[in-house]
């Protein structure tokens, strides 16, 4: 039986060069990185959204009930029936842009309200509840906590007459604007919610 | 370079034939194709991260989103917060001056196209506009007013508004609501209080009371009684929204606590002891703004009676506004009534029965009648100045004691020293006053013609569908003081229905001190039927209008004085119910004063209870025959108080809606629902018990016990004062007329995406 003999002639032996293997790297290394900004980037948008959607919620809270309870009657009461109504005692309100207060400090607190707003927020019962306090979403600590990271500024504005005998009902109204600060890093964010409301504030 | 060696098997290649992997190729390519790899890879990575892009945030765009609508809710609601606030505004002009440009705009009936001036005139100001303040959000707004008649120019039918809000985003619309607004009348409370005495306060016991909105411009005075707080089974007092407009100093909630605040609710722990006074915990308490009760009620007359042709009737007793022998308003009864009795014939025909005791029934002319004059022909006398005592001399035998020889002290004259003529009498023919006692009876013949004989003696018949006036007389002869006995003076026969408004120029219930409280208004209150026209689509075999089941459709009455009078409710007062009057027909409903056996039999229960015992009072079905009653005063006097501390008290029952009430053009409120001053001295024993099924709004309450005021309006709780239920009828809400107050309520509310 005859037999063949098939010479393979071992090519040069030849590695990838580092400058292929540095590229392909390089490639690599940017799609990773870019992968990885991205999931981070996400990952903080969504934690950005959540706190939006939080900080909404606070803000129709908060102005829910200065509609509910009339805060801005009481707060232009103890401001001599003036607005602004930041000057008063009632601590509404802030003339002053630049301050901000405890979302839920008064008078939206539960000593003033008879409700506490933060825990409702939150979904539990104000009343007593029929569920054993343990078993309940969170302590009272818990939720202080989170609302700790919320700040918030209330003004109302008086409408004005600027066509008598047409609009003699502006100041009736006035317009509401609730805004809810939170801190993301070093940046300051804020939600608002803006209406017109009637304060049924004495002319 | 010495080559490696593969043994292969035979035959694995041809001959000559070479393997087609070339190394040499191969090495040529492979930087290419790692490049290539690469590459692909990063394509990979790209669409990989460009999905992520998408994806990740995607929460945070919902957020955004969401915020957005939010957004987008109060920028639409603010347009309707607008709307409201114009409505109102002009509302509370017409209020004050009546005049008619002051109104909104209506539809008039007359035009295909009305155009709406003031309406237009409000909108240019507001459309495309940032009311709220933020430049990308822009409002535009539509009203269109639902009334469609000229009788609009008085203020006691609610007006209403269709208004549609949209709110746009650099310019693109996000949501739109729409909302139905319905001005307000005061049937719409359980209770209201304009003002509140101080010594007036509510004692929370744990068990529910007031069963409906309550609301004073005032504010609140609530005693807990003792152990409320920690009592596990305490029922709110009040079951739905309690508001005041005024505040009390110092207290967290602006209402008075008595007992201080270790006795309020705030200091309770959670907040929780707002459960136990009302249904809706703290939030059942709200500060609102003040609510003015009515200045008048003169404007309802051109309800009453709006004939052009004839003026309103200055004749005492009862008159029906028709014209040409069809009816055309309401009913007018000129001057104050012992009674006002409503009923029932036997065949269920509304009958009223308006009667006043010993008045002026009519004039007759008399030519023997005489005058008195100065006798010119006599000196003059001297005028008597002084009527001191002095001792009779004689008989000197009438007394026993006294003066002179016993004879008894008497007056005896001292003349001045003034001089005046002597009288006489003269001739001078001349009409004079008729005095006796006067029934007028209207029956709404709606159910069987009413067979009666008129003032000739002849026997007639009114048919259905028509109203029937009987007026008659019983005279007293002023010299012997004879009665004539009751006589038919007239009747009349209108063809229509009366339109539900009853004004009675006067008081209803003659109240003395010393009567038992049966003068005054009672009886069962029915609606009335409406008569079709040539434009009804749907009527009976009667001619009354009937719905698409074929149900009769009514107007609910309203009975109305003016508010410097007052009403007396003289016994029980019910509501008409048709299921119950169809299974007892043939009972004589023309029963007396708090009959309750007959009443029951054809209206509603208010003695109903639950499965538990508890009350449970039927409620109207719908608003056809519900009772308003708009007045200064409503006084009560307990007519089945039993004086006695056993609890023995029978319920006096009260369908309707009533305003007892007045604010003059100085703000000061009078008038208020209760009994007066010499009624309240039952300290021991109470009045007696009283269910109200509609509401009352007062002017004040009065709880100052012992002050010889002519006008208070006591009713405490129990033991020295009424024992008092009140459950709010939402149907009293529908009250055809009532007074109104410029504010509107929303009573359909549709809120929508506009996103296109």
């Amino acid at each position: 039986m005859k037999t063949s003999t098939i010479t393979i002639r071992q090519p040069k032996a030849r590695g990838f060069s580092l400058a292929e293997v540095l590229v392909a790297m390089f490639v690599i290394l940017v799609g990773i990185s870019g992968i990885t900004s991205t999931i981070w980037w996400g990952t903080q948008r969504a934690d950005s959204g959540q706190l939006v959607t939080e900080a909404s919620n606070h803000a129709r809270t908060l102005f829910e009930t200065v509609v509910s309870r009339n805060l801005v009657k009481l707060a232009a009461d103890s401001n001599g029936g003036n607005f602004p109504v930041g000057g008063g005692t009632f601590g509404l309100v802030s003339a002053n842009a630049g301050t901000r207060t405890p979302v839920y400090a008064a008078p939206f607190d539960k000593a003033t309200l008879g409700v506490d707003l933060a825990r409702h927020v939150r979904g539990q019962s104000t009343a007593t509840s029929m569920i054993n306090p343990a078993q309940q979403l969170g302590s009272q600590n818990e939720v202080s906590s989170e609302m700790a990271r919320f700040t918030r500024n209330i003004d109302c504005r008086r409408g004005a007459v600027a066509n008598p005998g047409v609009d003699d009902y502006q100041p009736e109204l006035c317009t509401l604007i609730v805004a809810v600060y939170w801190r993301e890093g070093r940046h300051e964010r804020n939600v608002s919610v803006q209406g017109v409301i009637r304060h049924n504030v004495s002319p | 370079m010495k080559g490696l060696s593969y043994h292969l098997p035979e035959n694995t290649f041809a001959r000559g034939e070479s393997m087609k992997l070339n190394p040499l190729h191969n090495n040529r390519k492979r930087g290419a194709s790692i490049l290539l790899l690469s590459f692909f890879f990063m394509i990979v990575l790209f669409t990989l991260a460009s999905a992520l892009f998408q994806i990740i945030p995607a929460e945070f765009h919902a957020a955004s989103r969401a915020h957005v609508d939010v957004e987008s809710h109060y920028v639409a609601n603010s347009g309707i917060q607008h709307t409201l606030s114009w409505l109102e505004k002009k509302m509370e002009d017409f209020s004050k001056d009546q005049k008619e440009t002051n109104l909104p705009d209506y539809n008039t009936g007359t035009a295909s196209s009305p155009t709406f001036t003031n309406i237009n005139n409000f909108l240019s100001g507001i459309n495309g506009t940032s009311i709220t303040g933020k430049p990308d959000w822009t409002t535009e707004i539509s009203i269109e007013p639902l009334q469609d008649s000229l009788g609009q120019k008085h203020g006691f039918e609610p007006r209403l508004y269709s208004v549609r809000s949209t709110a746009f985003f650099k310019g693109k619309p996000i949501r739109s609501i729409d909302v139905l607004l319905r001005q307000r009348t005061f049937a719409s409370f359980a209770l209201y209080t304009a003002e509140t005495d101080p010594q007036s306060k509510f004692v929370i016991n744990g068990k529910p009371h007031i069963f409906g909105p309550v609301h004073t411009n005032d504010y609140f005075r609530f005693e807990a009684v003792p152990g409320l707080w920690g009592n596990p089974n305490a029922q709110a007092y009040f079951t739905d929204v309690v508001s005041h407009a005024g505040s009390f100093s110092g207290s967290p909630d602006g209402n008075e606590w008595i007992g201080g605040k270790t006795n309020a609710p705030e200091t309770n722990s959670d907040g929780g002891g707002y459960d136990k006074v009302f249904s809706k915990g703290r939030d059942g308490l709200r500060l609102k703004n003040q609510i003015e009760l009515p200045q008048s009620t003169g404007d309802l007359i051109s309800e009453t009676w709006p004939l052009s042709s004839t003026a309103v009737p200055t004749d005492l007793g009862a008159h029906l506004a028709e014209e040409g022998g069809v009816m055309k308003g309401g009913l007018y009864i000129e001057g104050d009534l012992h009674k006002l009795h409503m009923t029932l014939d036997s065949s269920g025909n509304q009958k009223i029965q308006a009667i006043k005791n010993n008045d002026v029934v009519g004039k007759i002319w008399d030519p023997n009648k005489t005058k008195t004059v100065n006798d010119t022909s006599r000196p003059k006398d001297r005028v008597v100045t002084d009527y001191s005592n002095c001792i009779e001399y004689w008989p000197a035998d009438t007394g026993s004691t006294g003066g002179v020889n016993g004879g008894a002290v008497n007056n005896c004259k001292k003349y001045g020293t003034t001089l005046t003529w002597w009288t006489k009498q003269v001739p001078d023919p001349g009409y004079v006053n008729i005095k006796g006692h006067r029934e007028d009876i209207v029956y709404e013949v709606t159910e069987a013609p009413v067979s009666y004989v008129d003032e000739t003696g002849a026997n007639k018949t009114a048919p259905v569908g028509s109203t029937l006036l009987i007026q008659r007389l019983n005279e007293q002869d002023d010299v012997t003081g004879a009665w004539s006995g009751w006589k038919t003076v007239s009747t009349k026969v209108a063809d229509g229905q009366p339109n539900g408004t009853i004004y009675v120029n006067g008081n209803i219930g003659i109240r003395t001190d010393n009567e038992n409280g049966e003068n005054g208004l009672y009886g069962i209150a029915k609606g009335n039927a409406i008569k079709g026209g040539a434009s009804a689509t749907s009527v009976d075999a009667s001619g009354f209008v009937v719905d698409s089941a074929g149900n009769r459709q009514y107007l609910n009455k309203t009975i109305v004085t003016p508010l410097n009078k007052g009403i007396n409710l003289a016994g029980d007062l019910l509501q008409f119910n048709q299921a119950k009057f169809d299974a007892n027909k043939g009972i004589n409903f023309e029963s007396k004063v708090n009959n309750v056996f007959n009443w029951t039999k054809a209206a509603l229960n208010p003695g109903r209870t639950d499965v538990n015992g508890e009350p449970d009072p039927e409620l109207s079905p719908n608003n056809d025959h519900v009772l308003g009653l708009v007045t200064r005063d409503v006084w009560m006097k307990g007519r089945k108080s039993a004086h006695s501390s056993n609890g023995n008290d029978g319920f006096n029952d009260i369908y309707a809606v009533i305003l007892a009430g007045v604010m003059d053009n100085k703000g000061n409120v009078s008038g208020g629902f209760g009994t007066w001053y010499q009624q309240r001295d039952h300290v021991n024993d109470g009045l007696g018990k009283f269910r109200v099924i509609g509401g009352v709004i007062q002017g004040t309450t009065d709880n100052n016990f012992g002050e010889n005021q002519a006008y208070t309006h006591y009713w405490a709780n129990g033991s020295v004062g009424y024992e008092a239920s009140m459950f709010y009828d939402i149907e009293a809400t529908r009250q055809r007329l009532f007074p109104t107050y410029p504010e509107f309520r929303v009573v359909r509310y549709l809120e929508n995406s506009a996103r296109k």
